[in-house]
Formats: C-alpha cells, sequence, structure tokens
C-alpha cells in the first residue's frame, strides 16, 4: 500500500513531480536490457524516471490507470519468459 | 444465411443482369441502417448522397449494357479506420475528429468500389483500435445485436454489429490481436483474418506493423470467400478437405471456458475428425503479443501523449501512457519470446492442415460485467475476449471466426480455424463443410431479421 502511494504521488504531475536524480547507472538499467537481464521495474522511481526520459507528464487522473497498466505489463513479461530484473512495485 | 440479403453472389448477379436495380439495394441498406442503427450504434457516419450517387451510374451502366463489376451495387461499410476519400479518418478517437480529410481511399476501399460495392459508411471501433469491447467514451457503444445489453466486441464491433443486424451483407474490419475475430465470435458472423502482408494496408490507420491485418465480416463462406478474392485482386485456387487433417487445440485454449463454448469446438472437432494436439508455448505468445502491442502503440502515439493525454479515452490512454513508459528494448524482447510459438506451430502445420479452437472463451458479456471467469477466476473481461485470437497473431498465420449453429434466440458462440499462412482457400472449404453439415450458421437476430422485399424475390 505505501509502495502504491508513493507512486501515485510520484506519477502525479510527471517530472515535476520527482524526487530525486537517478544515477547513471540507475538511468541505464531503467530503460531496458542490462547485463542480459530485461530491466522492467515498476517502481515508483523507476516509472517517474522513465516518464522523465519519455519527456511525459502523466495526469493526476491517469496515475492509478497507468500503474495498474504496468503492473499488468511487468506480469506479461514474466509470463512471456523474459529474464527481468527490477522492482515489482 | 442473410433473412434479409440473397447472397452476394446472388444480389451482384441480379444487379448486372438488370433483374434488380442498384439504386432499390442500396435505398433498402440505407433504409436499415436509419431504421435499427440508432439501437446499436454501429454507424458514426452514413454516406446516402454519396452512395445514391454511385448506385444511380451502376444503373446506368448496366442500362447501356456494360458491366459495373462482379460486387455491383452491393453496399458495404467499413470500420473507421479506413480513409475515404473527403472524410476524416478518425480511428475512433475524440482527438482527430478536426484532422484533415483523407486524399484518397484506402487502397481495399478503392478495389471494392472499383468491382462495384457500394460504400454506405463508416463505423463504430474501440478508439485507435486498442481494445476488445467497442465501448468508446466519444461515439457510444456498439451493442450486440442479439442482446442490447451485451457487447458486440471489438475493435472491429461497429462492422460485426452492422452484418449481425443485417444493415449490410459485409463490412471490413482491421485485426491486430483479433478484432475481427472477437466482435465475429461474439455476434454469430464470419469475421477473417487474412495471411499478414497478404493484403495491401495502405490508408488503414496503423496500430501494430508486425501484427496487423483488414479482414470482413459476412454471413456465409460464399460471401467471405467472394471479398476477400475481391479484396486480394485475384481468385483463390480451389482447395479440398478430402483427406484433411484437422487438430484441436488443448490446453492453454480450453482450459476453464465456458462449457457451451468448449462443447461448440468439440462439435466442430468431431466433424472434422480432429485429433487433440497442444502448443505448448501459447501463453507466451499471448503475453508477448500484449507487450508488442503496448510498447508500439505507445510509441506511435507518443507525441500526442505528450500534448494533450486527457484527449484520449481513459481507458486507451492509460493503456498508451503505461506503453510509452515500458523499458526500451520491450518490442524487440517480445518479438523473440513470441517465436518459440511460432516454431512450434510451423512444426505442427507439418502434421495437420488446420487447427480447431474457441475464437473467445465466453459468450458476449454483458456491458456492464467488468469480468469473465476463466479456470474458476473472475478476470477483466476486456482484456480476455481476445486471449485465444492473440497467439495466433504473431506468427501471422491466417484465421477465420465462424458461428455455430445455434437455438433461436441464444447467443453466438464462435469457433476459430486455424490454417498455415497463405491457406486462405482452405480455411473456406473447411467453413463450407461445416456449413453443409448444419453445424456453421449466422444467428439471426430477432428484432432485425424482418423479412425483406430483397429476400422474397431473391
Amino acid at each position: 500500500m505505501q509502495a502504491l502511494l508513493t507512486c501515485q504521488a510520484d506519477i502525479i504531475g510527471g517530472v515535476s513531480k520527482v524526487h530525486r536524480r537517478p544515477s547513471a547507472k540507475e538511468q541505464r538499467s531503467s530503460s531496458g536490457m542490462s547485463d542480459g537481464v530485461f530491466v522492467f521495474d515498476v517502481s515508483a522511481d523507476a516509472i517517474a524516471r522513465r516518464a522523465e526520459q519519455a519527456n511525459i507528464a502523466v495526469p493526476e487522473q491517469a496515475a492509478e490507470g497507468v500503474r495498474t497498466q504496468l503492473r499488468a505489463l511487468r506480469a506479461h513479461a514474466e509470463a512471456a519468459g523474459l529474464p527481468l530484473g527490477g522492482e515489482r512495485g | 444465411m442473410s433473412s434479409v440479403w440473397p447472397s452476394i453472389q446472388d444480389l451482384a448477379s441480379s444487379v448486372r443482369r438488370g433483374e434488380r436495380s442498384a439504386v432499390d439495394v442500396t435505398a433498402l441498406a440505407l433504409a436499415r441502417i436509419d431504421q435499427h442503427n440508432a439501437h446499436i450504434g454501429a454507424f458514426t457516419c452514413v454516406l446516402s448522397t454519396q452512395a445514391m450517387d454511385q448506385v444511380r451510374k451502376i444503373d446506368g451502366l448496366v442500362a447501356a449494357g456494360q458491366d459495373p463489376g462482379p460486387l455491383a451495387g452491393v453496399p458495404f461499410a467499413v470500420k473507421d479506420l479506413f480513409d475515404v476519400k473527403g472524410l476524416t479518418t478518425t480511428a475512433g478517437a475524440k482527438r482527430r475528429v478536426d484532422a484533415p480529410p483523407a486524399a484518397d481511399n484506402a487502397a481495399l476501399v478503392q478495389r471494392l468500389i472499383d468491382a462495384g460495392a457500394v460504400l454506405v459508411g463508416k463505423l463504430n471501433m474501440d478508439e485507435f483500435a486498442y481494445g476488445f469491447s467497442t465501448v468508446n467514451a466519444h461515439f457510444g457503444t456498439t451493442r450486440n445485436p442479439h442482446d442490447l445489453e451485451r457487447l458486440a466486441g471489438g475493435s472491429s464491433g461497429g462492422s460485426a454489429a452492422a452484418v449481425a443486424a443485417e444493415l449490410v451483407p459485409f463490412a471490413l474490419g482491421s485485426d491486430t490481436n483479433g478484432s475481427v475475430r472477437v466482435p465475429a465470435s461474439l455476434c454469430g458472423v464470419i469475421g477473417l483474418r487474412p495471411t499478414h502482408g497478404s493484403l495491401p494496408l495502405d490508408g488503414v490507420f496503423p496500430f501494430v506493423d508486425e501484427l496487423d491485418t483488414v479482414g470482413a465480416f459476412t454471413r456465409s463462406s460464399d460471401d467471405a470467400q467472394l471479398i476477400h478474392e475481391a479484396m486480394a485482386g485475384q481468385a483463390l485456387d480451389a482447395a479440398v478437405t478430402g483427406g484433411l487433417r484437422a487438430g484441436v487445440l488443448q490446453g492453454f485454449f480450453c482450459e476453464g471456458i465456458d462449457p457451451s463454448v468448449l462443447a461448440a469446438v468439440d462439435r466442430v472437432a468431431a466433424a472434422l475428425r480432429a485429433t487433440p494436439v497442444e502448443l505448448s508455448e501459447s501463453a507466451r505468445a499471448r503475453s508477448a503479443a500484449f507487450l508488442l502491442t503496448s510498447a508500439q502503440g505507445g510509441r506511435r502515439h507518443l507525441d500526442s501523449l505528450r500534448e494533450d493525454p486527457l484527449s484520449f479515452d481513459d481507458g486507451t490512454r492509460d493503456r498508451l501512457l503505461a506503453g510509452a513508459l515500458l523499458p526500451e528494448g520491450t518490442e524487440s524482447a517480445a518479438l523473440a519470446a513470441a517465436q518459440p510459438f511460432a516454431d512450434q506451430l510451423a512444426a505442427l502445420f507439418e502434421t495437420v492442415d488446420v487447427l480447431v479452437t474457441a475464437t473467445t472463451p465466453v459468450r458476449a458479456p454483458r456491458i456492464d460485467d467488468e469480468t469473465i471467469t476463466i479456470n474458476g477466476q473472475a478476470v477483466n473481461a476486456r482484456a480476455h475476449l481476445g486471449m485465444m485470437t492473440q497467439p495466433v497473431g504473431l506468427s501471422g498465420v491466417p484465421a477465420l471466426s465462424l458461428p455455430i449453429r445455434i437455438p433461436e434466440g441464444d447467443l453466438p458462440i464462435g469457433v476459430q480455424i486455424v490454417a498455415d499462412r497463405g491457406r486462405e482457400a482452405l480455411l473456406f472449404a473447411v467453413a463450407k463443410e461445416l456449413e453443409s453439415d448444419g453445424i456453421v450458421a449466422a444467428p439471426s437476430a430477432a428484432g432485425f431479421a424482418d423479412l425483406s422485399p430483397m429476400r422474397e424475390s431473391a
């Protein structure tokens, strides 16, 4: 529950609500394959970082729905057998 | 069989011989649209003036002893992601209603018009074809003609409903993950997903390049073949079903699905003497299709998502935003994940000619039902209606959804027949055999199936 609330707070309003700058390593690992592992992190920070990288501001009313969709997609990535890394969120 | 329209072959032949006027045929379609569309919400645009201008020319050609073409005077309509010259292609999106009108007809629309078919309108869909429900916040919900409280399916729901309600003899839709086959199944009509890449997509609003196809909705396999051939620009080679090797898919394709749907699959399997077969990579392929669709959809609409995300339908917006936020490499990873299924399918087609499975796991859900039950679990209805159509897509093979004959008043059931790439002729041959055996028949929707002068004189 805490993670969900944190995520909503982070992605509401998009880039302006990102609390901290990710390290270079974090940025690399949130954007795809890293050392043979497909990093599909749906933690709050990871979603906010990707929103920032994609220059997308997720509207407040979409935050919950986007979060739900990303969790479902991570489950599909797991079912598709991708070598996943990152937090489930 | 339609209670309203003769077969497309008979309809066109009678117009070409001057026994029926093309004006009368299209006037009937327009009258039926006027009478019934408000109940089902299939059409978003009716082209009365344009259509009547065209049919007067067709009748003029016949009177002058010229041939207007093999589809002379046959009314049809298209999902609103096909370009129609002079009209805006909305792709079901409010944000596109003010987009510039199309400069030309989509290639397939033009081929059908060149063959004498008469375009009478455009049809409702899920926004940007991203859905299995045709619940559209701007253009409204398309309702199932067999029960107006139930989903027509999507994303080509307007096309399926228009043919199920017999407003037009045929309609075009697109199938990325099942968007022809799912609504065909729920509405009780025939729907073809052709071999990927076999028909031109020029002038069709894109969704997922590796998956997009377009196909027709009809009420008989003869009609389906005739329209497919007109779109392909050539007749199919004859296919025979003697010695047919059929397999009926087990495992993923039948676990926990509605017993009445499973019984329909068994009936078809028995008629085709199908042997049980399994594709163990099916669930993985379906998940891969989900990921590819989401990632590419998000990428395709990225500029619009940045500019004005609130201009999308809520559900579409959330799915596309999530897709845009997927890690880089998702598309290539999804394609790689689908390869084992494609390999299994190719190996299976060494030993069987066609595969049989349900098209949808359930009959049409109620519009207000959020969930359906699969394997004893309540799952999101709209996401799972395509669970049996999705795995097939990434392999590029053709699939035909066929309506099973049902008692009057029952909800339709669709069974999917799948063949190897380029074997549409075999699908049509199997469909004809099942029709002649009395197993496949498009049910009439009560309230829409009035006998018309067109049918009585046929």
